[in-house]
């Protein structure tokens, strides 16, 4: 490599590595976010790693001596094989120890270091070149983070899935590298290159068969499902039941990013709860309860226990994930569950995120279910703030009913197990906020609660319970619970401003299994996007 | 071979006025710039998913959005012949403007139920223009004294302390509407500091001070009154009492 190479390489040899770099970014947190089904904590995690390696990486390179231009030309070399490599390493670290531990900040932090030396050297090879700016290089990294970003998400996500994703970009950037290199008449840096290239091929086709569920051998489970949509992953298997009345029998479990969606052991209690409590509430003060909205429950099963009904006359659903409503539609098993609820004449599907939704809508309801999944991470949490809730309360009539998967039901750190979790508190106090009656009952079986709401300013929920025969102590035998005695904790109400209930939550699984967001012991089941 | 500073800093752009920072000055600048600038990021894009959802598209979208606008401020300082301490003094305050403006005026719209879209895409770019003229201006005014590697250090530190301390320990314990007064409050310090520092080679010093003083007060205003602002606002356009 001469030591004067084109302005145009080395504005390119930026481009590729700025876009390598921020790539392998990207495609690490993604991955370590979807194994974990956490957003905020580990995203955050590496794009700081990542910006500290840069930086260490910046500081590295005043250490670098001539022939800066070849030394260049060799890290960027090693910066696209990092990023070809970087997934299949994860999987090898899971395959080979169990466990994915810190394996993705190590390999974020490489790449952050290798990305971090370009900047620097580049300016160096081109120092005193007219036509040269760090402020154009800059351009050229930005450009290159947006357009590595964008091309992942839109285009290569959904067919290629992370993996693939990491060997073609690192891929295309050392053949791109090989091609100016050509341009140069240099052959031995070319046949380096395409050495190079061929490296990361074998490790990948190694690595890929971790499988797309990390499980024990032991496990009968079978696969009847999987689907990697823009929102989530979902996977639906057919398990070995641990039921106590028929163990061994088959059950069919719903996981989205790897929780537990539903499963067909006990779904029905949690749908009763959420569906048939808040019309039976409506009933019980002469509410007609005719038209009933469902927000989130693409799966159909609330509105299967609603359609049960016959006053009903109308159900409008909508649901965010186009995979979801087709998955719940088409899928004999789910058709079954759901006795085809969703092709019922009486429910409208609408394909919609739900706080944009709510915001255009005027009609008001009798009945309105909100069945979200745990609010474990930002997008999930703020359809559980004041905000969403205050556009909710228009949509329900002044003697209508609201019902909320509000996450756990029990504050594990009390011992006597009467205290409520701290997420459902600051859903019951975030709707008292806006001048509903909030009361919370629980499904003693699966261990959820849930918030039930109305605008009557005096509903007495006791007297309800007791109508309908739900007040219990422990819950036993029974499938809803309503106890007056549950001690409820302070917690502050959730807003936008700061989303307490995410802290919640977050607070609430670390008691469950402290170290649940950095290793797999005691998770089931952990899926691993492909 | 031990190398000599000016080896790497690299000729850029033609002469520069006589009003370079020393180091300390510099690095400072870079590390309170990058980390405000990660807390505006991640402050609009937390906004955004609030806002439109956090699916994958909409996310990075507004992400894109200000990475290509952070490209286009380095682009413009590219162009911009003779730029200086008033310039800088002028990207810091109009980015501490529009960070104690934005969360009032995004509230508003939320509430409104228009299309938040345009509004987002303003603040997005105008901030992200500011953000990206900050490097490449403390890199030209230093061109001499200064090691570009130990900026970029200091900027990529600012960028780790942003992205750990804004979304697990700032955020969830201050809010919103107080990190946004926090941030806007540092970067109008800075300026006021950098104005005072160097009175003496700024053009129209008084105008600058007295500029600077005022978004400083100003911005110490909404930040010691975010909450009730914040309370208020929530009150008045959602009907949530505290």
């Amino acid at each position: 490599m001469s030591e004067q190479p084109s302005l145009r390489f080395l504005y390119f040899v930026s481009l590729v590595a700025s876009g390598c770099g921020f790539m392998t970014q990207t495609l690490v947190s993604g991955f370590w976010t979807t194994a974990f089904s956490q957003d905020t904590l580990h995203f955050s995690l590496n794009l700081a790693f990542y910006f500290l390696s840069l930086g260490v990486g910046s500081l590295l390179s005043t250490k670098i001596q001539k022939p800066v231009a070849a030394h260049l030309l060799t890290i960027a070399t090693a910066l696209c094989v990092w990023e070809a490599l970087s997934i299949s390493i994860l999987r090898v670290a899971i395959t080979s120890f169990g466990e994915i531990g810190l394996f993705p900040i190590l390999v974020v932090s490489i790449a952050g270091t290798l990305t971090g030396l370009i900047l620097p050297l580049t300016l160096r090879v081109g120092e005193g070149r007219k036509g040269l700016s760090l402020s154009l290089l800059f351009f050229c990294d930005y450009l290159a983070a947006i357009a590595f970003t964008m091309v992942f998400t839109f285009v290569l996500l959904i067919p290629l899935g992370y993996g693939r994703t990491a060997l073609l970009v690192g891929l295309v950037g050392l053949v791109c590298l090989a091609f100016f290199v050509l341009a140069n008449r240099d052959r031995w840096a070319v046949v380096t290159l395409f050495a190079a290239a061929m490296a990361p091929i074998p490790f990948h086709l190694f690595a890929r068969d971790v499988g797309e569920r990390f499980r024990d051998p032991k496990d009968q489970s079978t696969v009847l499902f999987s689907k990697q949509s823009h929102y989530q992953k979902l996977v639906f298997m057919e398990e070995k039941g641990e039921g106590s009345f028929f163990p061994g029998a088959p059950q069919h479990v719903l996981y989205l990013d790897g929780f537990v969606q539903f499963s067909s052991y006990d779904e029905q209690t949690y749908h009763v709860c959420i569906a048939n409590i808040p019309q039976a509430a409506a009933e019980s003060v002469g509410n007609p309860s005719k038209r009933a909205l469902i927000l989130g429950g693409g799966d159909g099963l609330a509105a299967r226990n609603l359609l049960a009904s016959p006053r009903i006359e109308t159900i409008d659903l909508v649901e965010l994930d186009p995979e979801m409503i087709d998955f719940a539609k088409t899928h004999p098993m789910m058709r079954s569950l759901n006795l085809d609820a969703l092709g019922s004449h009486r429910v409208h599907v609408t394909v919609a995120d739900a706080f944009q939704w709510v915001r255009g809508q005027h009609e008001p309801y009798d009945i309105v279910i909100i069945d979200f999944p745990h609010a474990k991470n930002l997008a999930l949490a703020r359809l559980f703030s004041a905000e969403f809730y205050s556009h909710v309360k228009r949509l329900v009539k002044p003697d209508g009913f609201i019902s909320i998967q509000a996450g756990p039901s029990v504050d594990l750190s009390d011992k006597s197990l009467m205290s409520v979790a701290a997420p459902a508190a600051s859903i019951r106090n975030t709707l008292r906020a806006i001048g509903f009656s909030a009361d919370i009952y629980v499904s003693p079986r699966d261990e959820e609660a849930f918030v039930l709401g109305t605008p009557l300013p005096n509903f007495d929920m006791l007297a309800f319970s007791k109508k309908i025969g739900i007040v219990g102590l422990s819950g036993l035998g029974l499938i809803c619970t309503y106890n007056s005695k549950w001690r409820i904790p302070a917690a502050e109400i959730t807003t936008l401003n700061t989303l307490k209930i995410s802290s919640y939550m977050y607070d609430w699984y670390r008691k469950a299994n402290p170290t649940m967001f950095f290793n797999f012991r005691g998770q089931k089941s952990i899926f691993l996007p492909e | 071979m031990k190398l000599k500073p000016s080896a790497i800093s690299g000729k850029i752009i033609g002469p520069v006025p006589d009003s370079s920072f020393p180091a300390p000055w510099a690095y400072s600048s870079a590390l309170i710039a990058a980390f405000s600038g990660v807390a505006y990021e991640l402050l609009l894009a937390n906004y955004a998913t609030y806002l439109l959802g956090a699916t994958i598209f909409q996310y990075s979208l507004v992400i894109s959005l200000m990475m290509a606008s952070m490209g286009v401020g380095a682009l413009l300082m590219h162009r911009w012949r003779y730029p200086g301490l008033e310039t800088f003094l002028g990207v810091e305050i109009t980015l501490a403007v529009l960070a104690a403006v934005a969360l009032p005026i995004l509230y508003r719209v939320f509430a409104a139920g228009i299309d938040p879209r345009a509004v987002i895409g303003i603040f997005v770019v105008g901030m992200g223009v500011c953000i990206g003229m900050e490097i490449p201006l403390l890199n030209q005014m230093n061109q001499s004294k200064v090691w570009l590697p130990r900026i970029l250090f200091f900027d990529y530190l600012g960028g780790f302390l942003g992205g750990v301390l804004f979304p697990l320990v700032l955020a969830p314990n201050l809010g919103l509407f107080r990190v946004a007064g926090l941030m806007s409050v540092c970067n109008s310090l800075l300026a006021v500091c950098v104005a005072w520092r160097f009175r003496g080679v700024l053009k129209g010093a008084h105008f600058w001070l007295a500029g600077t003083v005022l978004t400083l007060i100003a911005t110490g205003a909404f930040l010691w009154q975010a909450e009730t602002i914040r309370t208020l606002m929530e009150l008045h356009l959602f009907q949530v009492r505290q």
